[in-house]
Formats: structure tokens, C-alpha cells, sequence
């Protein structure tokens, strides 16, 4: 088999567009969780009702 | 075949005449050469002695010609300035007779062809230029006066030794081949045909090679030798009667082998001794199925670079040459067909194109062991050389000879070289040689075709999920922004903590279906020249896990020098990713250019949707692999040509 390491690559390449589409992933735009509960950020409680 | 026999005029010996149109033959018992006139027959004098060869074919060989058997009934030996070959004449099965000429190891197949149009004058051809022929184009290949040297056998005209006639050899581009013929005092004559090789003759009834045929064993490895008539050592001749100079490995001296006198024909230079080949002379080793001796190395240099050429002998196969220049080998032949140029290229009849890529003066530097031409030291030559790596392609052309001769070299691994001619372990190549393979080439082709189809796949996979993630619509909103009154000075920080938040909107909650999904936030907002922007808040209302982010909506217009020029839009997007089910709801703080008191604005949640960049991403991984191999094969290629005429324009 030729080329096995770019095989094995590739192939993880393919597999993480599959889990990244299913699951709606952006590695460039995670989104930053905050800090559940009262006195999150800036301690406004904006946040909660 | 009409067989007619006459009693030798000198010592009454049968001499036979085996074809209709024979009137010339060789007595093989006194060597009188014997001319048929009307009834009878004359004797001319006495014919030479063949010099000894080691060639396998005699009279009596027999052959297949395009389909056609041939019988070998007599032969002439001639020279020329440079060397000499032999014709043999040839009667065909189909009542036609022709000769065929063996030189070098292959050979010519031609017949006499009426031409309806007058034959060029021979003043009148050079090498290099188009002749057309017998209703064809030929090229060529080179122009020369020869001298009959000896002969045997029966011929179609009395060939005495000493006999002189001008000669053309031309080639057409698709194989053919046409030889002019000028006799003194005679209208010049048209033979055309083509180029052979052993193989395709099909020859039988042939004459065992000593030292090389199975029948003589015994002589295997056997040379005949001269005395060199400088320092009276013994020369060794390894393919006698078909090399023409040899240098004495005492002396240096360089003398003339085709000549029965062994003259010199350049005096001695005691570096010879200093020569340290290495391939022995006299090795034998087998190279693409074929053994092959060592009979002669010579040295040359271009101004720039000195290379060595080894000239291997096989007496079926004739001769061909290992080209050795730091380390790399090549294997050349002797090409039987005239490359057509092309723009800064050639082409062979195959279809294979050969890129120029250098041309230069070369000289013979040293000389060793025997050479089918008269060479000496200080011989000059142009050669242009042209690549298809692992082929090169070369032309060579001699300053004095109406004579360009191409020959096709193949690239060959040091180890095949050493393995085959048992040399110790072979010096390792520097560098990157004109027609070095390329090692990346194929690793880049059967690497770029894998990523084209992971890419693909790729393609296909995007699609598909783009086909079943559509975008839609969750809820959307219709505010108002206000511009806050500024607190008077002195307000507690508690008081306009309270004043702030109380500005906040807070949407109703709604509901994300489905499974983890992109949520995308919408700002629309008649701005212009102005902006709005949002800190916004998606809030899971379960498990109060924030999703924060800003929005802003901006729009600028205006002109420059005349020029008008318009910046942003109204709308504004943000997406959310990987965003689970659930119930939610938005806190939207809003901000906005100071010069705005009051502005509507519309926000939309939309639910679905796939991020490019994760197609993207994928793309460059698949194809960050070929792009290094791609790189490396250029960077071995401008290596390559950096040592060319074409050094700036490398591929």
C-alpha cells in the first residue's frame, strides 16, 4: 500500500468534516462557555431570570 | 537464385557467381577477383585480405527481411575518413538484390530505386539539410568520400581495393533510410531502405564469435593483439576489424587498427598509465539482459565538467557506451532515426519530447583501449543535449565531417553499473544529473491522484450534509434602541449598574430543535454612515449555559477624489456553533453610534446551516501532502536545470 501515514491522514480528515458537519463544530469560532449562575460575567446576572 | 560457375583464370578453382546479376566475385582459394565479361571470365588482380573481424555474419548467412529471406553472397569492406563498416550484398527471395550494411552493431537494409527526377549533385549536400527523394524528404545525416578496403563473395560491379566514390546517408523521420551513391565517372545511384537491428533479421547460419560464442568456449576471452609501433608493447584488440584506433596502455601512442600496418596515428602521452579506470578494460558484465566487455574509456571535457564514457562491445549487439559523471551512469545507444525539432525541443518517432538542455564544445581529454573511430586526444565536437529523464538525447557533430550522429541514453542506478561489472561499492552521486529520475515525480502523481480522490470524497460529503442542514428560521424580534441619558455626575455605581440593565431586552424564549447545530444571530438596522452592535447573550434557559457574542450593523458611504465608495450593510450576522437543543432565549445590550437617539432594529435566530471552514480545512490537510512533494520535485527539478543553458526557466 502506498502512502499509508498520508492514508491514515486523510482519512481522519474525511472523518472529522463528517462529525464537524453533523455536529455543527467550527474549531475557528468556538464558542467561549461562561461561567453558569449568578455573578457570571461582569457579575451583572444578566445572564439569568 | 541462378547459380553460375566459372574456373578461376589463375589457379582454376570454382569460383561461383550465385545471382543472375553478379559479375564480380573474390576466388576463396588465391583471392583473385574474377570480372564475368559477356562469356568469359577475366581475372583483375588480387583482392586484399579481409582484415580479421569479429563479426558474426559470413556469406552463406542467411536472414528475413520484412517478411523476405535473404542469402549474405558476398561482401566489401570500406573506410572512411573517420572509420570503416562493411557492405554485405544480399539476394532476396523475391528476385530482388540489396545491401546491407553493418556497422556499429546494427544495420542498414537498402535497394537500388529509380528516381524520376535528377539525383542531387554531391557538392551540392550537407549534413543537416533536406533532401527530397524518390517523392520523400530526407534529412541528411552525412556526406563522405569512401575507399573500397577488400571483399569476398560475389557483387553486382568489380570492387578492386583502392576503389573511391563519394557516399550520402540520409534519413527520414519516419525510419527510412537512402543512401547516395556517387561512382567516378558514373551517374550517381538512389538506395533506399531502412535501419535494422540484429534482432530483426533474423539471422541464421551465422560464423561463431570467438571468445564469445558457446561453440569456441574455449577462446572465451580471447583478444588478438598488435604490436604498438611506438614502444613495441603488445596492444590487445577486443572487437578486431570493427574498431579502428587503439592506444597502447604502455605508451599512450594511438595507433590505427583498421590499417594492416598498425601506423600511429598520435605519438605517445605517458599520462595513460596514470588512467585508472573504473571499469577495467576487458571486464565483462551484463547489462538489460545483454553481456557486454569493456573495450574502451575516454574522457571529455566540456570547459565546465569532465565525464568519462566507457564503450562496451557485445559482437551481436555491437556497441554502446556508459556515460559516468559524479558518481551517475548512463546507458547510450546509438539512435537510428532523426529527432524532428521543435520550439527549443525535439521529438522522437515514438511521440517522446526532449527538452534542450545544454549545448557545448566538448574535447577529448584521454583516451583508453579501442574505439570503432580514428579517436585522438584534442578530438573537438559540438554536442547538444536534450532531456525526457531518464532519457537524454544527443547530438553530436565533428568540426571537418559532414557527419551529426544522435544517440538515447537511458538513466542507470550506480548499484546496476557496479552489480553488473562486479565494481567494489559504487561511488555515491552528487548532485542532480541532466536525466536523474526524478524521485518525487512518481510520488507526487500517485499521491496527487489519492488526494484528488480524498478531496472528492470530501466534495461529496459537504454536499450531501448541505443538502440536509438547511438554514431555517427559529424566531425573530422587532426593538427599539434608545439613547441613554448620561447620569449626573455624582450617581452611585450601583445606580447606573441598575439604569444599564434595566436597557437590557431580554427575548422570549424558544425552542432549538433537533441535534447540536449552528445557531446564527441576525441584526438588521437602517444605519447609514452610522452603526448598532449588540453584546448578546444566548442563554440556555435549563441549564443557564451562555452562548455570548457581538453583532454589529454598520453602513458608511461617500466619495473620494469622485470616486464614490460605499462600506458595510444594514444586516450583520453571527453563528453560533455546535449549539444543543433546548429552550432559549437572547439578552440583547445595545450600543450605537453617539450622534443616534432613537433607532429600530430587527433580530432573527436561525437554526441549521454548515460552517465552510470546516471544508476548507479539510481541503488544505488532504492537500498540505502533495503540495511538500510537489515542492520538493520542483526544487529537485530547479536543481537539475540549474546546470543548464535554460537555468532561469527551470520547470
Amino acid at each position: 500500500m502506498k502512502h499509508p501515514l498520508y492514508l491514515a491522514l486523510a482519512t481522519a480528515a474525511c472523518a472529522y468534516l463528517v462529525l464537524a458537519d453533523a455536529r455543527g463544530w467550527n474549531p475557528f469560532t468556538m464558542p467561549r462557555f461562561l461561567r453558569s449562575g449568578p455573578g457570571g460575567p461582569g457579575g451583572s446576572g444578566l445572564y439569568h431570570k | 537464385m541462378s547459380k553460375r560457375l566459372y574456373d578461376c583464370p589463375q589457379c582454376g578453382a570454382p569460383v561461383p557467381f550465385p545471382s543472375s546479376i553478379a559479375v564480380f566475385a573474390v576466388c576463396a582459394h588465391c583471392q583473385s577477383m574474377v570480372v564475368v565479361r559477356d562469356a568469359s571470365v577475366e581475372r583483375l588482380g588480387e583482392m586484399a585480405a579481409l582484415p580479421p573481424d569479429q563479426s558474426p555474419l559470413q556469406c552463406g548467412t542467411r536472414g528475413v527481411w520484412q517478411g523476405v529471406a535473404f542469402e549474405l553472397i558476398g561482401r566489401l569492406r570500406v573506410e572512411w575518413e573517420g572509420g570503416s563498416w562493411t557492405e554485405w550484398w544480399a539476394e532476396f527471395a523475391d528476385a530482388r538484390a540489396g545491401w546491407i550494411a553493418e556497422t556499429q552493431g546494427f544495420f542498414t537494409v537498402s535497394f537500388p530505386q529509380e528516381s524520376a527526377k535528377p539525383l542531387p549533385a554531391v557538392e551540392d549536400l550537407a549534413a543537416g539539410q533536406m533532401v527530397r527523394l524518390a517523392e520523400r524528404n530526407y534529412t541528411v545525416a552525412d556526406v563522405k568520400s569512401v575507399n573500397c578496403l577488400a571483399g569476398e563473395g560475389a557483387l553486382p560491379f568489380a570492387a578492386p581495393p583502392g576503389l573511391t566514390r563519394q557516399s550520402a546517408d540520409c534519413l527520414a523521420d519516419d525510419g527510412a533510410f537512402a543512401t547516395l551513391d556517387y561512382p567516378l565517372g558514373d551517374p550517381p545511384r538512389l538506395f533506399t531502405g531502412a535501419y535494422a537491428t540484429f534482432a530483426a533479421l533474423q539471422f541464421s547460419n551465422l560464423r561463431p564469435v570467438p571468445g564469445w560464442d558457446g561453440e569456441v568456449a574455449e577462446t572465451r576471452h580471447a583478444t588478438v593483439a598488435l604490436n604498438c609501433p611506438a614502444c613495441g608493447a603488445a596492444v590487445e584488440l577486443r572487437a578486431r576489424g570493427l574498431t579502428m584506433a587503439a592506444v597502447c596502455g604502455s605508451c599512450g601512442g594511438v595507433i590505427d587498427t583498421a590499417n594492416p600496418k598498425a601506423q600511429l596515428i598520435q605519438k605517445a602521452d605517458e599520462k595513460v598509465r596514470h588512467i585508472r579506470p573504473l571499469i577495467e578494460i576487458g571486464t565483462r558484465g551484463r547489462l538489460f539482459g545483454v553481456e557486454y566487455e569493456m573495450i574502451g574509456l575516454l574522457t571529455r571535457f566540456d570547459g565546465a565538467a569532465k565525464w568519462s564514457e566507457y564503450l562496451l562491445f557485445n559482437p551481436w549487439q555491437g556497441f554502446r557506451w556508459l556515460v559516468t559523471y559524479r558518481g551517475h551512469w548512463s546507458f547510450i545507444d546509438r539512435l537510428l532515426e532523426i529527432p524532428r525539432p521543435l520550439a527549443g525541443r525535439v521529438r522522437l518517432r515514438d511521440g517522446r519530447v526532449f527538452r534542450h538542455f545544454a549545448a557545448a564544445g566538448t574535447e577529448v581529454v584521454s583516451v583508453l583501449g579501442e574505439f570503432f573511430w580514428k579517436v585522438q586526444r584534442g578530438e573537438r565536437s559540438h554536442l547538444n543535449d536534450f532531456v525526457a529523464p531518464p532519457f537524454v538525447l544527443s547530438s553530436e557533430q565533428y568540426p571537418g565531417l559532414e557527419e551529426i550522429t544522435w544517440s538515447l541514453g537511458e538513466y542507470v542506478e550506480p548499484a546496476v553499473v557496479a552489480a553488473a561489472f562486479g565494481l567494489p561499492k559504487p561511488i555515491a552521486p552528487t548532485g542532480v544529473y541532466l536525466n536523474q529520475p526524478n524521485p518525487h515525480s512518481e510520488r507526487w502523481r500517485s499521491l496527487w491522484r489519492l488526494a484528488c480522490a480524498f478531496m472528492s470524497g470530501a466534495l461529496l460529503l459537504q454536499i450531501l450534509f448541505a443538502s440536509i442542514s438547511n438554514e431555517r428560521p427559529v424566531t425573530a424580534g422587532h426593538y427599539a434602541y434608545q439613547r441613554p441619558v448620561e447620569p449626573p455626575v455624582g450617581t452611585p455605581a450601583e445606580t447606573t449598574a441598575a439604569s444599564d440593565a434595566a436597557r437590557t431586552i431580554v427575548t422570549p424564549v424558544f425552542q432549538l430543535t433537533g441535534h447540536s447545530q449552528p445557531v446564527t444571530i441576525a441584526l438588521r438596522a437602517a444605519v447609514w454612515n452610522t452603526w448598532l452592535g449588540c453584546d448578546f447573550a444566548l442563554v440556555n434557559a435549563a441549564t443557564n449555559q451562555v452562548f455570548p457574542g457581538a453583532v454589529t450593523a454598520e453602513f458608511y458611504e461617500g466619495t473620494d477624489d469622485g470616486e464614490a465608495w460605499t462600506e458595510g450593510a444594514e444586516t450583520a450576522e453571527v453563528r453560533i456553533p455546535a449549539v444543543p437543543p433546548g429552550r432559549y432565549y437572547l439578552t440583547l445590550d445595545t450600543e450605537a453610534d453617539p450622534k443616534i437617539a432613537a433607532m429600530p432594529f430587527d433580530v432573527q435566530v436561525r437554526r441549521g446551516g454548515l460552517f465552510m471552514s470546516n471544508f476548507l480545512l479539510v481541503l488544505a490537510i488532504l492537500a498540505a501532502g502533495p503540495a511538500w512533494v510537489f515542492i520538493r520535485r520542483q526544487m529537485f527539478e530547479n536543481a537539475r536545470w540549474a546546470d543548464s543553458d535554460h537555468a532561469a526557466s527551470s520547470e
